[in-house]
Formats: C-alpha cells, sequence, structure tokens
C-alpha cells in the first residue's frame, strides 16, 4: 500500500524535473512538500510530549509516535535526498566551494576564455548541471560513485585536507564526451574522427589529447611548458 | 487500578525514556532537513546526509522495534458465564484479580471427577502459585457468571512485588495458607 502511494510521488517529482509545469520544478516541488512534512512532524512531536508526557505508551500516542518517528520521517528522508541529489548537479552549488572552485567557475563564465568548459558553458552546449554533466561517470553505477565522491569531497573541503591542485580519480573517460557528441553530425563525419574512431569509442586515445585545455590549470601548464621551451 | 497504572508506568519507564530521546533526534534530523529544504548549500547538504539521515534512520529503526514489540503488562480481561480461565497443568504465566463477577475453582481428580474447592468473587485474586512458585497451573479454574478480571503477567507481577514490600509479604502469606489448606487455587 505504501509502495503504491510512493511511486506516483516519485514519477511526479522526475516528470516535474525533465519539463517543469507551471515554473515549478521537481526540486521546487520536493522543497515545499518537505518543508510542509518536516513542520508537520515537529507539530506532532510536540503535541505528543505536551498531551500525551503522562503515557506515553497508550493508544492514541502510540499511533502518535508511530507517525511522527517511523511513517513521516520515511518521506522526508526520500525528499531530501532528492533535493540533495538534484541540487548538488547544479554549478552554483559546485562554485559554492569557493575557494577549490572559484578558477574553474570563474573560467567558465570568462568570455576571453577558450577552454573547454568555458566554450561549453558559453554557448549553452550544456543547458543544466554544466560540471555534472562531464564529470559524472556513465550508467547508475557512475552517479553512484559521482555521489559518493561528492560527499568525500565536501568532508575534505570542511575538514581543509584537499590538495591542490584538484585531481580527477580516474582518467578522464570518452564516455562523458560521447554522451552528447556520439551520432552528431558534425563528430560523425569528421575525418580525423572517422579514422580514430575505434579508438576513441574504446577510450585507448583521449578526447582530451586533441581538445585541451578544458580548465584554466591546463592552460597555466600550457604555458609554463612552452615559457620553457 | 490507579497502582496498576504505576506498576505499567513502571515497565515501561525504560520504553518511555528511549521515545524520548528518539524524539529529541528525530527533532534534530527534522531541523536539519528543513534547513536542507531552505537552503542547499555544502554545509546543510552534508550534515543532512551525514548527521540527518543517521539520527532518522536510527530512530525509525528503534522507534518501529519499541512500538511494534511494546504490549501491555496489566490487561482487562472479560469471560462469559461458564468460560473456562484457564486449565489444570497450563503453564502459568499471569496473576488475576477478579473485579466483578464470580469464579470456581475446580479440581480434578481421578476416579472422583470433578470438586469445586473454592468460590471466588470480586476483590478476589488466582493464579499466583504458578508464578511464585514457577509451576504449572494446579487447578482449573472457570467463570461462573460474567466476570470481569485484570490479568498481571509474569514480568508485572515481578514489578509489582518488587515495589511493594507488603504486598509480597501478603502473597507468601496467602500462597502458604492456600497450599497448607490443599486449596490451592491453580494456584
Amino acid at each position: 500500500m505504501r509502495l503504491q502511494l510512493f511511486f506516483p510521488i516519485v514519477t511526479q517529482l522526475y516528470a516535474a524535473t525533465e519539463s517543469p509545469q507551471e515554473g515549478i520544478t521537481g526540486v521546487e516541488l520536493a522543497k515545499i512538500l518537505g518543508l510542509g512534512l518536516g513542520v508537520l512532524t515537529l507539530v506532532l512531536i510536540l503535541f505528543v510530549f505536551l498531551y500525551h508526557r503522562k503515557s506515553p505508551l497508550s493508544q492514541t500516542a502510540k499511533w502518535l509516535h508511530l507517525l511522527s518517528l517511523c511513517v513521516i520521517p520515511v518521506f522526508l528522508l526520500f525528499l531530501g535526498n532528492f533535493v540533495a541529489y538534484e541540487e548538488a548537479k547544479e554549478l552554483e552549488f559546485c562554485a559554492s566551494c569557493h575557494p577549490v572552485m572559484d578558477p574553474y567557475v570563474n573560467d567558465m563564465k570568462d568570455p576571453k576564455s577558450s577552454t573547454l568548459a568555458a566554450i561549453h558553458n558559453q554557448n549553452r552546449f550544456i543547458q543544466e548541471a554544466q560540471c555534472y554533466a562531464c564529470h559524472v561517470g556513465y550508467g547508475i553505477n557512475g552517479t553512484g560513485k559521482a555521489k559518493m565522491n561528492g560527499l568525500i569531497h565536501l568532508y575534505k573541503f570542511f575538514t581543509d585536507t584537499y590538495t591542490h591542485p584538484i585531481k580527477l580519480y580516474d582518467p578522464f573517460s570518452n564516455s562523458n564526451c560521447l554522451r552528447c557528441h556520439n551520432s552528431a553530425k558534425k563528430f560523425e563525419e569528421n575525418d580525423v574522427h572517422i579514422s580514430l574512431m575505434s579508438e576513441i569509442k574504446s577510450n585507448v586515445m583521449s578526447c582530451l589529447d586533441c581538445h585541451a585545455p578544458i580548465h584554466p590549470e591546463q592552460v597555466a601548464s600550457k604555458q609554463t611548458e612552452g615559457g620553457g621551451k | 487500578m490507579e497502582l496498576f497504572k504505576k506498576v505499567q508506568r513502571t515497565l515501561n519507564a525504560r520504553k518511555e525514556m528511549l521515545l524520548l530521546i528518539l524524539q529529541g533526534l528525530t527533532v534534530v534530523g527534522v531541523l536539519l532537513t528543513i534547513t536542507l529544504m531552505i537552503h542547499v548549500g555544502p554545509l546543510t547538504l552534508f550534515t543532512f546526509m551525514t548527521v540527518a539521515q543517521g539520527l532518522i534512520i536510527v530512530s525509525i529503526i528503534l522507534a518501529s522495534i519499541i512500538l511494534i514489540t511494546q504490549k501491555q503488562n496489566i490487561l482487562r480481561e472479560r469471560f462469559g458465564p461458564g468460560e473456562v480461565i484457564f486449565r489444570k497443568g497450563d503453564l502459568g504465566d499471569k496473576l488475576y484479580i477478579v473485579v466483578h463477577g464470580e469464579v470456581e475453582v475446580i479440581g480434578e481428580e481421578t476416579g472422583k471427577g470433578e470438586t469445586i474447592i473454592a468460590k471466588l468473587g470480586a476483590g478476589d485474586c488466582f493464579g499466583e502459585m504458578a508464578l511464585v512458585r514457577d509451576e504449572p497451573r494446579m487447578a482449573t479454574v472457570r467463570s461462573r457468571t460474567g466476570v470481569s478480571l485484570i490479568s498481571l503477567d509474569r514480568q508485572g507481577f515481578q514489578a509489582l512485588f518488587a515495589n511493594l514490600g507488603p504486598l509480597h509479604k501478603m502473597f507468601e502469606k496467602m500462597v502458604e495458607e492456600r497450599s497448607g489448606a490443599g486449596k490451592g487455587t491453580d494456584a
């Protein structure tokens, strides 16, 4: 019964996220529902505390406890996770770790920059979740890994245990580029791409070997290399 | 009845205290979740993912266990006329106090059939010997009229014993008398 109730909510939230209707997105809807349920839980707990203090295990109090400590919090956890996962994809969220992310975000917004990240962002090649779109692995494993790594990043940020410059855990996978570029006419008909297609698709050759720099630190290192020569 | 309510509360005290702690944990978890709903930043997201989720999950699990396993040690039970309340040889796990109505204690001896050992009315109790001596019921008890009883399980009985010294002595005396007079009410 609860599952039957639960799944339509999930579907509605994701549907609203994909195609917002009447100006309200799935995340906004989840936030409103979450706030409502949160306040309802607090009110119920306060009510039980004040009016059932003498008999907290009476039949009525038991139902109220069940509702405020077991049932509503399950929905609240789901909504909290939904909001957290969806909002953490946004560029603004990544940008909120200022000391670490400022150089990257400033570069993405710099009209003079010619990095891949800036080109993709300023030409609106990626409409939303600009960082996440390129930094999430393929499939559900990729999403899970990105979320887990994100949590580790937050921990390192708050405990000031990160090292600079920040690095990728694994070599950048071409699948992140191919998610959008594969089957695109401009990509498929390019002579260089045609000749190297099997190497590109099997990750033997990285897209970034030719299409760099991606972020400002690579510009800096390139300039240093050039200066050294 | 007030006394029994007090005993029930003593028995539930630990669970009530744990529920109070769980309420506190849930309030903290919910407040952290509300702050996430108001503003999604690195700190609110991190505290939600680690602290709030942990607190809420612990509360859900423990509160479910407490509420599902919660049972009343003291109950009001009703029997119609001629109903058997317990039989000789049953495992004794409850003490009964007659609120109103009448019950009869029946002895069964081979060859003699049923003999009524005692008739008990409002204010009388029976079933205490099985709890005190930890033995099976020594007699069958049947209602003569419609009866209303208060039943107290083993845990409740022990709590009552532990809390009330004079009551302990009274039951010991009663058990001695009843077993000495061969008038065991199960008992």
